[in-house]
């Protein structure tokens, strides 16, 4: 058998699609809901734009530095312990991004599908599968994805071909009837929730250097259409109404589906959609915490800190994930501010140095040594 | 290799063994609640939950002890879920909510208001919002929900089916699922209908077998027109003709009859086939909104007492013409009196209103239900007649030429 190390680029590009829709095909309709109205579907796709801009930009901040992970241009951008301090921050945001995707995942199966099922054994199984996956590696991950991404294109097209019977034209007029300003801000809001930033750590995993740009983009863009889609059904089937006072508008929607009073009650459908996309998006965020911290101090191995990080996920979960409204409340005052600092700010502060360093200091650039180091690492034992 | 596909297999079992057994609801433990009823009481809601007796289903008569294939409970509570909870002690399984067909409210509690029901509902993770609401005119829910009724083993069926027939063919009900009354009540320029439901007949003996163990049951329920919102609150009843236009304007109608007399004094039935309407809205001069109601009609004639000529092409424009016009003078003057009995906008113009004027409809958004009493609203209607039956000349004609 041929033993394939690294990633190729059809495997990120699933990676990419699974970290987009994962979580936010749930969500995301409401908040659009409530602020762009009637244009919510317009504000998701200004969404998707502003998500390709951000892409761009970590490409482009690749580029300067072939080879590097995330964290390791982030110590050749700024030094050594800034960058070190930096790569702090960005595991602090990755593991309260875990925190509350577990709290996220307990919430919605307990509240809306099992509901006598304590959130606590749902999130600790779920937790379970990403310890396994963790022990295994991103290579192994990106091949379960593969796995599953025709599951979750199947259930998606079924999904949208039957709500069309339902759609009802009227809910989405008037167009633009406040204007642009709370599309734009609807749209800039939910593109926070694209933490692509993430694939930055395996992006020099990727055999092919051009194709893995492409499949980066390309993954971001298929997720954010797939998004895009769910909120334009929501509205023309629930209404903006609904849309926007439901916990999780997707699943209400799937909930309508009703073909001849045979296909229906059918909404596990999308619990699968979604549950198969969460198990990339938090293997993906475990595995580059993993990688971050063994940046950081300099460790050969890295498996032996799963165990005690899954408690911290956990601890992190039950204390972070009070009660939804509580959620909703620091999503809507603190999170965007927050989240922005890690996706926008950051990143577009590291180009501008880098340029400065690489191209007008001449800086000479480093060897694009540690991505073959980095995979070595990967092997399953 | 040995030991891995073992491990495999082992998994494989364990997979069929530990899955699924946390929540497990088992059939057998269930009352599958087919209808439920909500009513107004001094301390709260009076809830009746209609509720399938599986071993009784599938003999009217009477199962081996001779109970009936439905049992209604009640309780009281000062919210639903109590009351639903309170039930218990009355019940020997829990209540499964999730196959509710109809939801039906009392008058009393509908007038006072049924958005905490509402919300209670679409709270609820095991309802679903595909089953229909129902008012029960002048009665209270747990009335409706103790008859029983011939054909349907279960009551609720019948209410349910019953609802599907009448909208399809005769169109002077409505079909209002909770997804429909939430859009409708949420929205600005709108207000919400709910279907009436009524019994009839003699009521003494309505919840025992033999209510239908005669030819003529001795009571039946009854479609009883559309019932009228004001948001969440019951406000009136629309008789016959002024339903079937609310539904016209709202493109419900599927299929309905109706006549016209002739323009000999005869009379000539018509089926409508295929009816679109079309809310069109112009600005008069002081910018004020008119709305024109365009209806698309289709009717085929089913029954002609006169002696007209149907050989001729224009003795049928004649009757299209009857037609239309009876539509627009009908139809305008059912609006008319929604308008100014009710002020309560259920026909949705607001709304259409708010799709096509955005701007304008800003100004008017806070106070339309005063704007909607005075707005002027005309019916231009459209009837193509398309079959006129297997007999071409009217009975009355040929006998004349004999």
């Amino acid at each position: 058998m041929k033993r394939t190390t690294g990633i190729s680029a059809l495997q990120f590009f699933i990676l990419t699609f699974g970290l987009t829709i994962g979580t936010s095909i749930l969500v995301t309709p409401s908040g659009m809901a409530h602020i762009a109205r009637e244009d919510a579907w317009i504000a998701s796709l200004i969404s998707m734009l502003i998500n390709l801009l951000m892409v761009i930009l970590y490409i482009a901040l690749a580029r300067l530095y072939p080879g590097q992970t995330l964290y390791e241009i982030l110590e050749s951008v700024t030094g050594k312990w800034p960058g070190k301090l930096l790569t702090l921050a960005y595991l602090f945001y990755f593991i309260s991004l875990i925190g509350t995707l577990l709290g996220n995942l307990g919430f919605f199966v307990s509240g809306e599908v099992m509901p006598e099922t304590p959130p606590e054994v749902v999130q600790i199984i779920f937790l379970i599968a990403a310890i396994i996956s963790a022990r295994k590696g991103i290579i192994i991950l990106a091949r379960v994805g593969e796995l599953f991404f025709p599951w979750v294109v199947v259930l998606l097209l079924v999904l949208v071909l039957a709500l069309i019977p339902q759609i009802e034209w009227n809910y989405i007029k008037p167009v633009l009837e406040d204007g642009w300003m709370p599309v734009l801000h609807a749209g800039l809001q939910s593109s926070i929730f694209q933490e692509v930033i993430v694939l930055m750590v395996f992006l020099p995993l990727v055999r092919q250097n051009k194709p893995r740009e492409r499949a980066y983009l390309l993954g971001i863009a298929a997720g954010d259409l797939v998004l895009s889609a769910i909120v334009l059904l929501s509205v023309l089937v629930l209404g903006i109404e609904q849309t926007e006072n439901s916990t999780f508008p997707a699943y209400a929607l799937a909930k309508t589906i009703n073909i001849g009073n045979t296909l229906q009650r059918v909404e596990g459908m999308l619990i699968t959609i979604w549950i198969l996309t969460y198990f990339i998006k938090i293997s993906v965020l475990f595995l580059s915490m993993l990688q971050g911290l063994r940046s950081i101090f300099g460790l050969k191995r890295q498996n032996h800190l799963i165990y005690p990080l899954s408690a911290l996920f956990i601890i992190i979960a039950w204390n972070t994930y009070i009660n939804t409204v509580y959620v909703n409340d620091i999503i809507a005052t603190v999170w965007m501010k927050f989240a922005s600092l890690f996706l926008l700010v950051i990143p577009a502060i590291l180009y501008v140095t880098a340029l400065v360093r690489v191209k007008l200091l001449k800086q000479k650039r480093p060897e694009p040594s540690s991505g073959s180091r980095q995979q070595e690492s990967h092997k399953t034992p | 290799m040995y030991t891995k596909s073992l491990r495999c297999i082992l998994l494989l079992i364990s997979l069929t063994l530990i899955s699924g057994c946390w929540s497990r609801k088992e059939l057998n433990d269930l009352a599958i609640v087919m209808a439920l009823g909500v009513d107004l009481d001094k301390d709260g809601y009076a809830v009746s939950a209609q509720v399938m007796n599986p071993g009784q289903a599938g003999s009217l008569s009477g199962g081996s002890n001779g109970s009936l294939p439905v049992v209604t409970y009640k309780a009281k509570g000062t919210t639903i879920p109590e009351a639903l909870q309170r039930m218990l002690s009355t019940t020997p399984r829990n209540l499964y909510l999730a196959h509710v067909r109809v939801l039906v409210f009392g008058e009393a509690f509908a007038r006072q208001g049924v958005g905490d029901a509402v919300d209670y509902i679409t709270r609820n993770h095991e309802l679903r919002t595909d089953f229909f609401l129902l008012v029960a005119k002048h009665s209270d829910a747990s009335t409706i929900l103790d008859v029983i009724t011939p054909f349907e083993q279960i009551p609720a069926n019948s209410l349910y089916s019953s609802i599907l027939v009448a909208h399809k063919n005769w169109a002077g009900t409505g079909k209002v699922t909770l997804q429909q009354f939430i859009v409708e009540l949420e929205r600005g320029g709108s207000n919400p209908i709910m279907s009436g439901i009524q019994l009839q007949g003699d009521t003494s003996e309505h919840g025992s077998v033999k209510n239908v163990q005669s030819v003529i049951p001795k009571s039946l329920i009854k479609q009883a027109g559309i019932a009228v919102f004001k948001k969440d609150k019951l406000i009136g009843w629309l008789g016959e003709a002024p339903s079937k236009t609310v539904n016209y304007v709202l493109n419900e109608v599927e299929s309905t009859q109706g006549s016209i007399t002739c323009p000999d004094g005869g009379v000539a039935g018509f089926i409508i086939t295929n009816a679109k309407s079309r809310i069109k809205i112009s600005l008069n001069e002081k910018d004020e909104p008119e709305f024109t109601i365009h209806l698309k009609a289709e009717a085929n004639l089913t029954a002609l007492n006169s002696s007209l000529d149907l050989s001729q092409t224009a003795s049928i424009r004649e009757l299209e013409q009857r037609l239309e016009a009876k539509f627009n003078n009908l139809m305008a003057a059912n609006i008319r009196q929604v308008q100014e009995k009710y002020d309560s906008d259920i026909y949705g113009l607001g709304e259409e209103l708010h799709r096509q004027y955005p701007k304008l409809w800003r100004s008017y958004r806070k106070h339309w239900d005063e704007i909607f009493r005075t707005v002027k609203v005309s019916v231009q209607s459209d009837v193509a007649i398309r079959r006129i039956g297997s007999v071409v000349q009217p009975q009355q004609k040929e006998m004349e030429q004999k």
